[in-house]
């Protein structure tokens, strides 16, 4: 299932999928999380782990919205089915097979290593950039095979939600 | 020592005062508007009686139910909390002529304060270094006029009758002083029944300090220490603090004795605050004495270990004070964070609605002052007050860390509150370094309108797993009974899909 949801002035595309052995996964901006999720009270209190990072939640649907409390800091979130919503992300193709394909952040964090260089060849699946975000390291990988032209970040930076982070040509 | 006291106010510090009773053994009567029902301190006091509908002039304020309630339950004392009838010496004059003793300082030294010219007369004859204005209320335009370019603009205009920030003004220039004196004087008309004003010198940028006072009926007074309370929006305090990070030892002795002489000057007993304009030169001013119990009283308590509220109890009965001015040595650091039902991001406007989960913190160096919980409706009728958060740390920073931490364990759904701003100033450098003045929330928050985004795509994960749950679950109510956990069950789904 493929959703489109909404938090302050952010979009994500969050997709989730049930792995061979019964896990839970959960691809946000295109990187996957192992995820599990408890009801602790039967009402509102979550026990939330991604990978093994874990948070404790309260969410709360209001008319359709959802309001969660975590870290103490309140959002309201709005769920939006992918495939009722968006049918123009839909038609443009995730990653174009040829020209620029410039790499940016998924999420706001640090970036704690940058692997490659510029004029480095890379394949599909080459680790480019880790950044740490969400208390946890996040490896950007290669979502095509190309050269990377354009190196924009460096290790101790912090990015920003969109930010470009390299481009592969 | 009485045997049963009546708490006349509501919320948190209507449930602190009835700790304080119920630890001494004193049986308490509480009382409740319509509104209040399922309040927590109806359901904590012994007994309870309705005073009349949800308008607080019709209930809280309304001093010939409350006396009756004292009557019919046998309370020989009553506690006005802060708010509603603390401050109104004519209170304290009809429980005395009621028969009941009046847990606060006497209605002669409330009235001594509450007239604030006549307050600054009496601080100033006493050699008590006021702020430079008037000392006599203002008649009108070409009196202001005089009497501001003497003191030298810009000033600030005053409610002569009370505080809470009602009809202050500040003026820049004389042109624009006709028109703010008239504003002020029919704002203040309106609060307060009259509309007598005076003018102050405005001193900025400046720190709130106030002191907190103990005295009793055998002429001794000790102070508590200081608070210091410059972080305000619309001049009510959202974050204060005990020590004070801009007081050295030489100061902190010169402002606390100042206090100290205030309290003897005005022949005042029981418990009471002495608030002062600290300017950056650190000359300091006598601004005005609370005549009540403090919202921040917590910050003192957590230092000195002193109950504040017992002492009040003990005073009310006649006692001599217990504690010698040698026997006070504050120990280490205590931050106080107003929980307010305001929305931090648009304005601190007031947010209303139900609170539909809620977990508060605890741990070591951790105290809440509330009477919210699950269910509770935020109304217009009250002050938007949640909860008072509380954290004592052996050194400023240690409280800090902690007032970090619990913040972060403090969750709550259903109203927005001013926890961002705290959690933001907490993390602040201004804060953390004790550099801030009285224009802290205008400088650093000003128009923030945007929440930190650190932890967005862990809200987003959240609420769409939970949506996607609701579905799953929807699917199959009856697979759903048989399984403990939705994800469980979503998995087994997926699986025999596949197979």
């Amino acid at each position: 299932m493929r959703y489109n949801t909404d938090v302050g002035e952010r979009s994500f595309e969050i997709e989730i999928h049930v792995d061979d052995t019964g896990g839970l996964w959960a691809t946000l901006d295109r990187t996957p999380y192992q995820i599990d999720l408890q009801c602790v009270d039967g009402q509102r209190l979550y026990s939330l782990m991604v990978g093994n990072h874990s948070y404790e939640l309260f969410v709360d649907e209001v008319d359709g919205r959802y309001l969660v409390s975590v870290q103490g800091q309140l959002y309201e979130a709005a769920v939006r089915d992918a495939r009722s919503s968006t049918a123009k992300t839909r038609a443009t193709p995730l990653v174009p097979g040829t020209g620029e394909l410039p790499v940016k952040a998924p999420m706001p964090g640090m970036v704690v290593a940058v692997h490659v260089a510029e004029g480095d060849e890379v394949v599909q699946g080459t680790r480019l950039v880790i950044l740490g975000a969400m208390k946890m390291e996040n490896e950007i990988v290669a979502l095509r095979g190309g050269t990377v032209t354009k190196v924009q970040v460096k290790p101790g930076q912090r990015v920003g939600y969109g930010d470009l982070l390299l481009v592969i040509s | 020592m009485f045997s049963k006291v009546l708490i006349a106010n509501r919320g948190e510090i209507a449930v602190r005062v009835i700790r304080a009773c119920r630890e001494m053994g004193i049986r308490t009567v509480g009382i409740y508007s319509e509104a209040d029902r399922n309040a927590m301190h109806v359901r904590f006091a012994d007994e309870a009686f309705l005073v009349g509908p949800p308008p607080a002039r019709d209930s809280y304020l309304n001093v010939d139910r409350i006396l009756k309630a004292a009557k019919q339950s046998g309370a020989e004392a009553i506690h006005p909390g802060y708010g509603f009838l603390a401050e109104k010496p004519s209170f304290a004059d009809e429980c005395e002529t009621a028969g009941l003793t009046y847990i606060g300082p006497s209605a002669a030294a409330q009235r001594a304060m509450a007239e604030k010219t006549a307050a600054r007369r009496t601080m100033q004859d006493a050699g008590i270094p006021i702020v430079p204005g008037t000392t006599e209320p203002i008649a009108g335009f070409p009196e202001a006029a005089e009497a501001a370019s003497r003191v030298g603009y810009p000033v600030i205009i005053k409610a002569a009758g009370g505080g809470g920030g009602k009809g202050m003004r500040i003026v820049g220039s004389e042109e624009a002083l006709a028109d703010a004196v008239r504003l002020a004087a029919s704002e203040v008309a309106s609060a307060f029944g009259e509309s007598a004003v005076y003018i102050e010198r405005y001193v900025e940028p400046a720190r709130h300090i106030e002191v907190q006072l103990l005295a009793d009926n055998f002429g001794n007074v000790i102070h508590l220490g200081e608070r210091e309370c410059s972080v305000q929006r619309r001049y009510q305090k959202l974050i204060e603090e005990s020590p004070s990070p801009a007081l050295d030892d030489e100061l902190r002795r010169r402002i606390t004795d100042t206090a100290v002489k205030a309290a003897q000057v005005a022949n005042y007993d029981n418990a009471g605050t002495a608030e002062f304009l600290l300017a950056p030169d650190g000359k300091f001013y006598f601004l005005e004495m609370n005549t009540r119990l403090q919202v921040e009283h917590p910050v003192t308590e957590f230092v000195t270990g002193v109950d504040i509220v017992k002492a009040q109890i003990h005073l009310a009965a006649g006692e001599k004070l217990r504690f010698k001015q040698e026997d006070i040595r504050p120990k280490g650091a205590a931050i106080e964070c107003r929980i307010y039902a305001e929305d931090p991001y648009n304005m601190f406007l007031p947010s209303i609605g139900v609170i539909r989960a809620i977990q508060e913190p605890s741990g070591p160096g951790v105290r809440i002052e509330t009477a919210a919980h699950h269910g509770m409706p935020i109304t217009v009728f009250y002050d938007a007050l949640i909860a008072k958060l509380i954290t004592w740390g052996s050194t400023r920073r240690e409280a800090i860390n902690r007032m970090k931490r619990a913040l972060r364990e403090y969750q709550l759904v259903g109203v927005k509150t001013t926890k961002p701003f705290h959690q933001f100033a907490m993390e602040d450098e201004t804060f953390c370094v004790g550099a801030y003045d009285t224009k802290y929330v205008q400088k650093v928050w000003g128009a923030q309108t945007k929440e930190v985004e650190d932890l967005f795509p862990v809200a987003a994960l959240a609420a769409t797993l939970v949506a996607h749950a609701g579905r799953a679950t929807r699917h199959s109510a009856a697979l759903q009974r048989e399984i403990d956990s939705p994800w469980k069950y979503f998995g087994r789904r997926e699986m025999m899909r596949r197979t």
